[in-house]
């Protein structure tokens, strides 16, 4: 019994470092849907491109571990603007399949363009700093959790600011409420899109740096399955919804760990997707999602 | 115009006689160049075009024609090798493959040579149905140059019972690849002839990262000892993340741990008490060893691994089984000439083919303590 209880918290504590993983790439797609409606497929290979540029920061720059990271935010949310400028903002008032077929046409090219460039090889990220192994009885921390745990509340702080707290952040919650009515208003909503962009995909550049830190090793293709997971994490919580977003993340991490936990481990991308069925199914706003009946 | 259709013609016939002084024979490379485990394609590759290097150095195949290798990609995906494949048999009718790596990729291409009669040999899938047919009997147009599943997980099983006295080992494979799966069982098969047993069974999938679940369930199995069979992208990670566990325990594995990017991304550290079954070894102390990685490193400037030591052996086979076949042979009289193969000289020994395709040759077990893997054992079966 005691040893169940032991695995029980050991698979939380599994399951929460890898929940604020899919939480902070959750973040970008909530903010993306929320403002334009689009579920921005390319958003976990942002967080892929996010992870070379650390990599590059850090092996290519010399640069220690926050510099780097902040590096890679800037760099991630460069592209993000430049994917929104290129690929959406031409498609602006397309039908809402176009832009989302866009959207996988951008994941594509982003994948299969780094492919080209860096070669499908994994690589090893640089260890920028020790990983130290805390025991709380016989549970095991490593201090890369914690670390990602840090930055991922902070960095969801700092975001929850912005958006409630600065001109920007109102301009961008008036945008998601009535694009039409905050262009009377006199809001650039070109400007407010691109800054949107650029926050969703520094915050994807994050998540992409720490995995690679956590992890030890980073490829092409990484973002694909965590892209997907956390457009899973984002409709649980509630899609466009920001708080929503880092809900479902953790929870979505520690059913994983959970799923592993009982000894069906190869089930666990499969109760991922089960859990995006019910919602769909049975709350399709999500948990802190209200039901609003659309007029017709 | 006429001079011009008259130079034409000329040009034309020129060049066919040209071709027909100068025949090449083509034969195919459909390998993993892209994607997963793009490594052991490309280092396969390149050991077997080493084989073509030497043979078309010593004046080409019955002192006339010069082997060509046609490569295509079968980018590490099992439905791609069935076009790549294709392509080769079909579009440029090689009168002999190479390839896939994989077993699974190996299966997909099966039914396509094995229907156009065009000779094969997988230099490194160990998967032990590979050389048959589904009906149970052998497929006459498949060879390898490796030696199978149920050989290598024996040989680990009889190096964990025997050398390291671990009797209750923990078996995590990866679900998604029939060579795992084929290891598995038969380490598990070995093990309880030698007395022991699998205490705890987990699974994984190709692609996954995070491993700490199913690692703690380990964990409290108290194994002596974990058995992971499986490639080296997602090895590498579960042995960082059994140590930052605190499983301290020895790990066993298998051919598909080879690669210098598992050190890399496990860290030195972590490495500790874990060893491997390969057919190679650079410290190996056989001349025939010495003189073929001197020969890769002349060719591409860097040192041999297994990989491109099978390729090479795969190459040496082929080559020796269409040379004693004879010019213009079909492919019915090369695949006879293969299977007839009996202590041939390749990189390592000498390479005699049982009847159901599969070479004769001893396992060898390697430590990567040092992060470098270093000859520990040479078990026989």
């Amino acid at each position: 019994m005691e040893n169940l209880l032991e695995q029980l918290f050991q698979q939380l504590i599994n399951g929460v470092s890898l929940g604020s993983i899919y939480a902070l790439i959750a973040l970008g797609y909530t903010m993306i849907y929320g403002i334009m409606k689009l579920i921005n497929f390319a958003h976990g290979d942002i967080y892929m491109l996010g992870a070379y540029f650390g990599y590059w920061a850090i092996t290519g720059l010399g640069l220690p571990f926050l510099p780097a990271i902040v590096l890679a935010m800037i760099g991630a949310a460069a592209v993000g603007i430049i994917v929104e400028r290129l690929a959406y903002r031409p498609m602006r008032n397309a039908p809402r399949i176009a832009i989302l077929i866009t959207a996988i046409g951008v994941s594509f090219l982003l994948e299969y363009g780094m492919i080209l460039f860096v070669s499908p090889q994994p690589r090893t990220f640089p260890p920028v700093f020790e990983a130290t192994v805390y025991h709380f009885g016989p549970l095991v921390v490593n201090s890369q959790q914690i670390i990602i745990l840090i930055i991922s509340l902070l960095l969801m702080g700092l975001l929850t600011y912005i958006v409630n707290h600065t001109t920007a952040g109102k301009a961008m919650r008036a945008v998601s409420f009535d694009a039409d009515a905050a262009k009377l208003m006199g809001i650039n909503i070109d400007r407010t899109i691109a800054m949107t962009f650029a926050i969703g995909s520094a915050l994807a550049a994050a998540g992409g740096v720490l995995v690679g830190v956590y992890y030890n090793s980073i490829d092409p293709l990484m973002g694909m399955t965590p892209g997907i997971k956390a457009f899973v994490a984002a409709v649980l919580g509630g899609i466009g919804i920001i708080p929503g977003a880092m809900l479902g993340g953790i929870i979505l991490g520690v059913v994983e760990a959970l799923v592993a936990g009982i000894g069906l481990s190869t089930f666990r991308d499969a109760a991922a997707f089960l859990i995006l069925i019910f919602i769909l199914l049975y709350k399709p706003a999500g948990l802190l999602g209200k039901n609003v009946s659309e007029k017709v | 115009m006429k001079s011009w259709k008259k130079c034409a013609m000329m040009a034309a016939m020129a060049v066919m006689m040209a071709s027909s002084a100068y025949a090449d024979v083509k034969v195919g490379a459909c390998f993993e160049y892209t994607g997963g485990v793009a490594m052991y394609g490309n280092h396969i590759s390149q050991g077997f075009e080493l084989a073509a290097k030497e043979v078309n150095a010593k004046g080409g195949l019955w002192g006339s024609e010069k082997v060509v290798v046609v490569k295509a990609d079968n980018k590490s995906e099992p439905g791609e090798s069935g076009n790549a494949m294709t392509k080769l048999v079909f579009q440029e009718k090689v009168v002999a493959v190479c390839g896939p790596a994989t077993t699974g990729c190996v299966m997909a291409t099966a039914p396509i040579t094995f229907g156009a009669k065009v000779p094969q040999i997988a230099p490194s899938a160990t998967g032990e149905g590979v050389t048959l047919q589904k009906n149970g009997k052998v497929n006459p147009y498949m060879f390898r140059a490796c030696f199978i599943d149920p050989f290598q997980g024996s040989v680990m099983a009889k190096f964990a019972a025997e050398n390291k006295k671990t009797l209750k080992c923990a078996v995590y494979m990866d679900k998604s690849s029939d060579y795992a799966k084929g290891l598995a069982a038969n380490f598990e098969k070995t093990l309880k002839e030698l007395g022991g047993n699998v205490v705890a069974n987990e699974a994984y999938l190709a692609k996954d990262v995070d491993f700490k679940a199913a690692l703690t369930r380990l964990k409290a199995a108290n194994p002596e000892a974990i058995y992971v069979p499986g490639y080296y992208e997602e090895v590498s990670k579960i042995i960082k993340q059994a140590r930052e566990l605190g499983i301290t325990v020895p790990m066993y594995g298998c051919d598909g741990w080879e690669s210098p990017v598992l050190a890399e991304i496990a860290g030195k550290a972590a490495l500790k008490d874990c060893y491997y079954v390969s057919a190679f070894s650079a410290d190996d102390p056989d001349p025939s060893i010495k003189a073929f990685m001197k020969a890769y490193k002349a060719f591409k400037g860097e040192n041999a691994d297994v990989f491109v030591q099978q390729g090479y052996n795969a190459g040496k086979v082929l080559f020796a089984a269409m040379e004693k076949a004879g010019k213009g042979a079909n492919s019915q009289a090369i695949a006879n000439a293969m299977a007839a193969t009996k202590g041939l000289p390749i990189a390592g020994g000498t390479l005699t083919y049982d009847a159901k395709h599969n070479p004769v040759m001893p396992g060898l077990i390697l430590d990567l303590s040092s992060g470098v893997a270093k000859l520990v054992a040479k078990v026989n079966m």
